[in-house]
Order: structure tokens, then sequence, then C-alpha cells
């Protein structure tokens, strides 16, 4: 791991925190929401429709 | 060849990408404060605009964007009692069709895919293949709403709150011995209410037919 040349600039940190903010994290949110609910509906297509709430 | 200096892997290159290891150490020209702040504001951003979509996506008007649903089963549901009554409460696509528990509805979101899909490929796109397919998507809706004792009619509908005595009789004493005594659900004795029944082509008769 070579030492870093020179601290980041400004424009490179706001460049990196609205990517992440604004893409990055939303995206992995949105993944994740639908990872859950594709499980679910595997889930039923195997064990039959969920019983009463 | 041997001597050309090794060209690093797609991950070293991504690793070592300024941007990369500016995302992954302490910021030094913005604040806890502002960092915190900016995240706190894109959380509720964020939130906002995942339930308002889901919203639109359970709206009668999404659903009947597919001509799937507008020219079948929406035109037969403006028959019903759940279309319109004397108390003017009607029932749309999603009161019925999608679950009100969050984790059931994005499972129903999820296998919505499936629908999509269907559409893209046209595999309900006349009438004649969506009425050859009703039997096997009415089960499908029957099987669900049995299992979960009609939870979608029970969102509005409940056994304590009806009247037996302002029913007929015959209705009064089924629900009594088989609903009030949990031996049945609403869709086990009401299917067909909201829309037509399938049709079942073993049951027909030709010799019946005029």
């Amino acid at each position: 791991m070579q030492a870093d040349p020179s601290p980041p600039s400004k424009t490179q940190e706001l460049l990196v925190f609205l990517t992440l903010s604004v893409f990055i994290w939303p995206f992995l949110a949105m993944a994740f929401v639908g990872t859950y609910g594709f499980a679910f509906w595997i889930y039923f297509l195997t064990a039959g429709p969920p019983g009463p709430g | 060849m041997s001597d050309a200096p090794k060209r690093p892997s797609l991950w070293a290159r991504f690793r070592n990408n300024v941007l990369f290891r500016v995302a992954l150490r302490p910021s030094t020209r913005f604040s806890l404060a502002f960092l915190t702040l900016g995240g706190f504001i894109a959380g509720v951003a964020f939130w906002g605009a995942f339930n308002t979509a889901l919203e639109v996506a359970n709206t009668e008007q999404f659903c009947i964007t597919c001509h799937e649903m507008k020219d079948n089963v929406y035109q037969e549901l403006q028959g019903t009692i759940h279309w319109t009554n004397r108390s003017g409460v009607r029932a749309t696509c999603p009161d019925c069709h999608v679950p009100h528990q969050w984790t059931l509805k994005i499972a129903r979101k999820m296998a919505a895919s499936r629908e999509v899909w269907g559409h893209l490929f046209g595999i309900l796109n006349t009438r004649e293949k969506f009425l050859d397919t009703r039997p096997e998507l009415a089960a499908h809706e029957w099987a669900r709403m049995s299992a979960n004792h009609s939870q979608e009619c029970r969102n509005c509908h409940s056994p304590q709150s009806m009247n037996l005595a302002k029913q007929s009789e015959r209705a009064a004493n089924i629900h009594k011995e088989q609903l009030l005594t949990g031996e049945k659900s609403c869709i086990d004795c009401h299917k067909g209410i909201a829309h037509k029944l399938p049709v079942n082509k073993a049951d027909e008769v030709p010799a019946f037919d005029d």
C-alpha cells in the first residue's frame, strides 16, 4: 500500500459524498428490499401461501 | 512477453482508484455535522420516494395501464357490488389483490415481475389466451385467500360486525355454522363475486350449445 501523494481535494470528497448518498446507498437499499421480497416470494412458492396474519 | 509489466487486476485498479480511496478514509474537508446531515436528508428523501413509488404502484390506475387488466378483469368488476353500491364505498384492485402487511406486500411486488414478463411476451395478450389461463389464475388467488382466511375481505368485512338478523335465514344459518366457527372463510363460498368465474372446458357439453 503506497502512501497517498496528497490529501484529497474538496471537489473529490464532495463527488464521492454525492455518489454514495445519491446513487450507491439508495441502489443498495433497493437491492436489499428487492432481495427480501424475492426471498419471501420463492419461500411461498415452495411452502404454499402464508396463513392468516 | 515475459518482461512486460504485469497488468494489475480489475479489482486492484478499482481499489487503487483515487475516488475509492477517498470514500474509505475520514473526510478532510467536511465536518461530521455536514456529513451526517447530508446522509439524514438523503435518507428522508429516499424513504419518501420509495413509499411514494410504492403507493403509485398500488393504485387501480397503475393496474389498468396493462391492457390485460383493463380489458378483462377491470371490465368485469364494473358490474359488481364491489364497484357500485348504495353506500358508495368501493374496492379497487390492490384492496383485494395486494396484501397490506409490509413484508407480504413487498413479496407480492416482486412476484409481479413475473406479470411484467408475461406482459412483455404477450402471454395473456388476447381475450382467448386470458380465458384459457383463467382457471389457473383464479386457482392461485383462491388458494392464497383461502390460506390467509380471506384476509383481504376481512380488511373491510368483519364476521363479528355482521348482523345475522338482517341476513336471510339461509345465509345466517350457514354463516353461523361455517364462518363463525372458523371452519370456512369468505372465499371458500363467495367465489366469482368480483370477476366472472373461470369456465371449465371439461364441464361444457357441446350438445347443449345453441
